[in-house]
C-alpha cells in the first residue's frame, strides 16, 4: 500500500507547476554554482602556478641565496568548487623569513572586499539556503493539507494503515526532492570532467560524501516539515512555524553561537598577540644590550692604570672568552624570545580552539550548522585549513633554513621565502660570488595532505549528528502522524 | 425475510474526555439497496456517527459494523467493504480526473483497470468527456463531487457513506447527484447519508433517522413518511414537541 502512496506523492510533485519551477531553479542554481566554482578554481590554479613561476624566475637571477624572495603559496583544491568554506578568508601565501613567523596573508576577501560582502554562490550555499527552503515549501502541508482538502479521509476510508501512509508519503516526497538534487550534482560532476578539472579518487570520494551530506541535510528539513505538518491542524500555521524554525536554524543559531562563544571566551587578536611579542622582544634585547654594555665596562676596568701595550695584550688574551660570553648571552636572549613566542602562540591557539569548540558545539543545535561543518571538513576548507598550511609552512621554513645554511649562508636577519603548492623557494646563504644560484636545488614546499580518511574522520561526528537528527525527525513525524486527528 | 444490514450501529455511544456526550446509544441498520438518511442540525451527532463507521474515531460503547465486520476490532478489513464521499472533495488538484480515480481505485484494491474502465465510471457519474484528462484544479465543486462519487463507485463496495454530499452544490448539480444516488441504490448498495437538507432527504431516503444532541430521536421509513410532513416532524422532534 505504501508504494501506491509513494507513487502518488511523487507523481503529484512532478505534475505540479510549482514543483517543476522551484526544483528547476534549484537545479539551475546548483549547476550554475558549480560552473562558477570551476571557473574560479581554474583561475586560482593559474594564479598559483604563475606566482610560483615568478618567484623561481626572480630567484634564478640571484647570486646569493639570501636574496631569494621565498614564499609559500597555498595550493587551490578542487573541493573548493563545492565548499568554499574559509578558503577566501585566509591568506594565499606566506613569506618565509627567520625573523617573522609564518603567516598567511593576502586573502581573496582582503584583496576584494566585494567578495566578502556577498560571499560565494557555491553549492553548499545553494543546499544550505535554497534546498532547505524547498524542502519545507513542499512538506509544510504534507499532512494537514490533506486534511484540509478532504483527501486524508478519502484515503483512510480504504484499508490502509497510518504507518503505510506516512511511510509512502515520506518516501515519495523524498524521491521527488532527491531527483533534481542528484541530477544537478551528476551534471556538476560531468562538467568537472568536460572542463578538464583533474580529480583523484579521494576527491571523487569527498564529492560523493558531500552529496550524501547534502541529501541528509535537506531530508532533515523535509522530515521536520512533515513533523510540524502532523502537529498542527492548519497548513497556514505549519508554514509559519516552519519559517520561524528555518530562520532560527539557518540564520540565527550559527551566527548567535559564534557571538556567544566570543563573549563567553574572549581571545586576543593576532595583532594583539604580535604586538605583545614585539614588546617582549624589544625589552629582552634592551636588557641584553644593557648587560653587554655593563660587561664591557667591567672587562675594561682592570686595564685602567695599565700601559697601552699591556692593555692591548690583556684585551687580546681575554677577547675570545669575552666574545664567547657575549655569544652565549645573545643565544640565551634569542632562545628566551623564541620560547616566549612559541608559548604565546600555543596559548593563543589553545584559547582560539576552545572558543571555536564552544561556538561549534552551540551551533550544532541547528542541522544547518551540522551540514556546513561536515561539508567544510569533507572538503578541507574548514578552520583547520589555516593551521594545516601554517604547520606545513613552518616545517618548510626549517627545511629551507638548513638548506641555506648548507649553501654557506645563514638566516642572520635575512629573509627566507617559501612557495606554496608544489614548489617553494628559499633565499638564504651565499653562493660563490658572481655565479647564479641553481633554483633546481631549492627544496620545494609540499602542500599538506588531506586524505579521504582524514576528511571522513573529521566530518564523521557532524554527519553522525545529522543522521541522528534525521532519525529523530523521522520518528517524530511518524509518531505525530499516528496521533494525528483525522476528523 | 429481513436481510442482514450492511451498515449496522448497535448502542453506539461516544463520550469525550471532557465528559461531553456526542453520541448516546444510537442504533440503526442499513440494508442492501437502502438509502438511510441521518437528518439533524449541527452537533446532532451525524458526523460523529460517520467518523466512527470510518474508524476515524473510537466509540466509547456499542459496535459499528460494516458488512458484518466490527470497525473497531478490524478496521482494515471493515474498510474494504465501504466507500466514502465527504462534503469537502478537493481531491488532488494536480491530478486529472482519471488519475485521481486511478489512485483511489488502487487504494481500494482495484489494480490494473484499463483507461476505458475509468472512463466508463466517469461517464456513469455524468462527467463531461473532455474533463476526463483535465487537472482537477479547474473543476467546479459539482464536477469534483462527480469524481468523488466515481471514486466511491469504482471501489464496488457494498456500503457507501456520504457526508453532506450535496452541501454547496447548485440545484442542478444536486439534482444530478441525487439521481446517481438512486442509481447506486438500484445496484443494491447500502447507502448511509448525513444531511441537514430535509428536501433532499425526503427525495432519496428509504429511511430517515432524525438526530439531535447525539440521540437518535426517531427512525421513519419512506412508507411511514408518505402521509407526514417531514419538515414539521423534524422540527417537532428537535423542539421536543414529540417524545423520542
Amino acid at each position: 500500500m505504501w508504494t501506491i502512496i509513494a507513487e502518488k506523492e511523487l507523481k503529484e510533485h512532478l505534475q505540479s507547476a510549482r514543483f517543476i519551477v522551484t526544483a528547476g531553479i534549484s537545479m539551475l542554481l546548483l549547476i550554475a554554482s558549480m560552473a562558477l566554482g570551476i571557473q574560479h578554481y581554474k583561475g586560482r590554479v593559474a594564479q598559483h602556478d604563475q606566482a610560483i613561476q615568478m618567484m623561481l624566475e626572480t630567484a634564478a637571477q640571484q647570486t646569493n641565496w639570501n636574496m631569494v624572495p621565498a614564499a609559500a603559496y597555498r595550493k587551490p583544491d578542487v573541493m573548493e568548487v563545492f565548499v568554499n568554506g574559509v578558503n577566501s578568508d585566509i591568506g594565499r601565501f606566506s613569506e618565509i623569513t627567520l625573523m617573522r613567523n609564518v603567516r598567511l596573508v593576502r586573502s581573496e576577501f582582503s584583496d576584494d572586499p566585494m567578495l566578502a560582502v556577498f560571499q560565494f554562490l557555491d553549492p553548499t550555499f545553494v543546499v544550505l539556503i535554497v534546498l532547505s527552503l524547498l524542502a519545507i515549501l513542499f512538506t509544510y502541508n504534507a499532512v494537514n493539507g490533506e486534511k484540509e482538502s478532504g483527501t486524508l479521509k478519502l484515503v483512510f476510508a480504504n484499508g490502509i494503515s497510518r504507518a503505510e501512509f506516512i511511510l509512502g508519503k515520506l518516501a515519495g516526497g523524498w524521491v521527488a526532492l532527491l531527483v533534481p538534487v542528484v541530477l544537478a550534482f551528476l551534471i556538476g560532476g560531468l562538467m568537472l570532467i568536460l572542463m578538464g578539472v583533474e580529480m583523484d579518487a579521494a576527491q571523487w570520494g569527498k564529492f560523493g560524501f558531500f552529496v550524501l551530506a547534502s541529501v541528509l541535510y535537506f531530508t532533515c528539513f523535509m522530515l521536520i516539515g512533515v513533523l510540524v505538518s502532523a502537529f498542527t491542524g492548519r497548513s497556514s500555521v505549519s508554514f509559519l512555524v516552519l519559517l520561524v524554525l528555518w530562520i532560527s536554524a539557518v540564520l540565527i543559531i550559527p551566527k548567535a553561537s559564534t557571538m556567544l562563544a566570543g563573549q563567553a571566551m574572549p581571545v586576543a587578536t593576532t595583532d594583539e598577540v604580535e604586538s605583545r611579542l614585539a614588546s617582549f622582544a624589544t625589552q629582552a634585547r634592551t636588557e641584553f644590550f644593557g648587560g653587554m654594555q655593563q660587561r664591557w665596562r667591567e672587562r675594561f676596568r682592570p686595564t685602567e692604570g695599565m700601559k697601552p701595550e699591556e692593555a692591548t695584550q690583556y684585551q687580546a688574551e681575554n677577547r675570545p672568552a669575552w666574545e664567547k660570553e657575549d655569544q652565549d648571552a645573545r643565544q640565551e636572549m634569542e632562545k628566551k624570545i623564541a620560547d616566549h613566542t612559541a608559548r604565546s602562540y600555543e596559548e593563543y591557539y589553545n584559547q582560539k580552539n576552545r572558543q571555536e569548540q564552544l561556538a561549534f558545539s552551540l551551533a550544532k543545535m541547528s542541522p544547518a550548522s551540522m551540514f556546513q561543518l561536515a561539508a567544510m571538513k569533507l572538503a578541507g576548507t574548514d578552520t583547520g585549513l589555516k593551521r594545516r598550511y601554517e604547520d606545513a609552512m613552518k616545517n618548510y621554513r626549517d627545511q629551507y633554513t638548513k638548506f641555506v645554511q648548507q649553501k654557506g649562508g645563514g638566516f642572520g636577519g635575512m629573509r627566507i621565502t617559501v612557495g606554496r603548492g608544489s614548489g617553494g623557494s628559499v633565499s638564504m646563504g651565499g653562493s660563490q660570488e658572481g655565479t647564479k644560484i641553481d633554483v633546481g636545488e631549492m627544496p620545494r614546499f609540499q602542500s599538506p595532505q588531506y586524505t579521504l580518511g582524514e576528511a571522513l574522520t573529521a566530518s564523521l561526528f557532524d554527519l553522525g549528528l545529522l543522521t541522528i537528527f534525521n532519525i529523530l525527525a523521522f520518528v517524530g513525524a511518524f509518531i505525530a502522524f499516528l496521533r494525528f486527528d483525522m476528523r | 425475510m429481513k436481510q442482514q444490514p450492511i451498515i449496522e450501529a448497535e448502542g453506539l455511544t461516544k463520550v469525550y474526555e471532557d465528559g461531553h456526550c456526542a453520541l448516546d446509544h444510537v442504533s440503526f441498520g442499513v440494508q442492501p439497496g437502502e438509502v438511510f438518511c441521518l437528518l439533524g442540525g449541527n452537533g446532532a451527532g451525524k458526523t460523529t456517527t460517520i467518523n466512527i463507521f470510518l474508524g476515524f474515531l473510537p466509540q466509547t460503547e456499542g459496535t459499528a459494523k460494516i458488512h458484518g465486520v466490527d470497525m473497531h476490532a478490524d478496521p482494515l478489513e471493515a474498510k474494504k467493504h465501504v466507500a466514502y464521499l465527504s462534503d469537502v472533495v478537493m481531491l488532488y488538484p494536480n491530478f486529472t480526473a482519471r488519475q485521481n480515480l486511478d489512485f483511489f481505485a488502487r487504494l481500494g484494491g482495484k489494480r490494473n483497470l484499463t483507461k476505458e474502465q475509468y472512463y466508463s465510471v466517469l461517464r456513469q457519474v455524468g462527467l463531461q468527456e473532455m474533463a476526463f484528462e483535465q487537472k482537477l484544479k479547474g473543476f467546479s465543486k459539482g464536477m469534483r463531487q462527480k469524481v468523488g462519487l466515481a471514486i466511491a463507485i469504482i471501489k464496488e463496495a457494498p456500503a457507501i457513506i456520504l457526508d453532506e454530499p450535496t452541501s454547496g452544490l447548485d440545484p442542478k448539480a444536486a439534482n444530478e447527484f441525487q439521481s446517481m444516488i438512486l442509481h447506486l441504490r438500484s445496484q443494491g448498495r447500502a447507502i448511509l447519508m448525513s444531511t441537514h437538507d430535509i428536501f433532499r432527504a425526503k427525495e432519496v431516503a428509504d429511511t430517515v433517522g432524525i438526530m439531535n444532541d447525539g440521540k437518535m430521536l426517531t427512525i421513519k421509513s419512506r412508507k411511514e413518511l408518505e402521509h407526514e410532513d417531514l419538515e414539521k416532524l423534524y422540527l417537532n422532534y428537535i423542539h421536543g414537541k414529540v417524545a423520542a
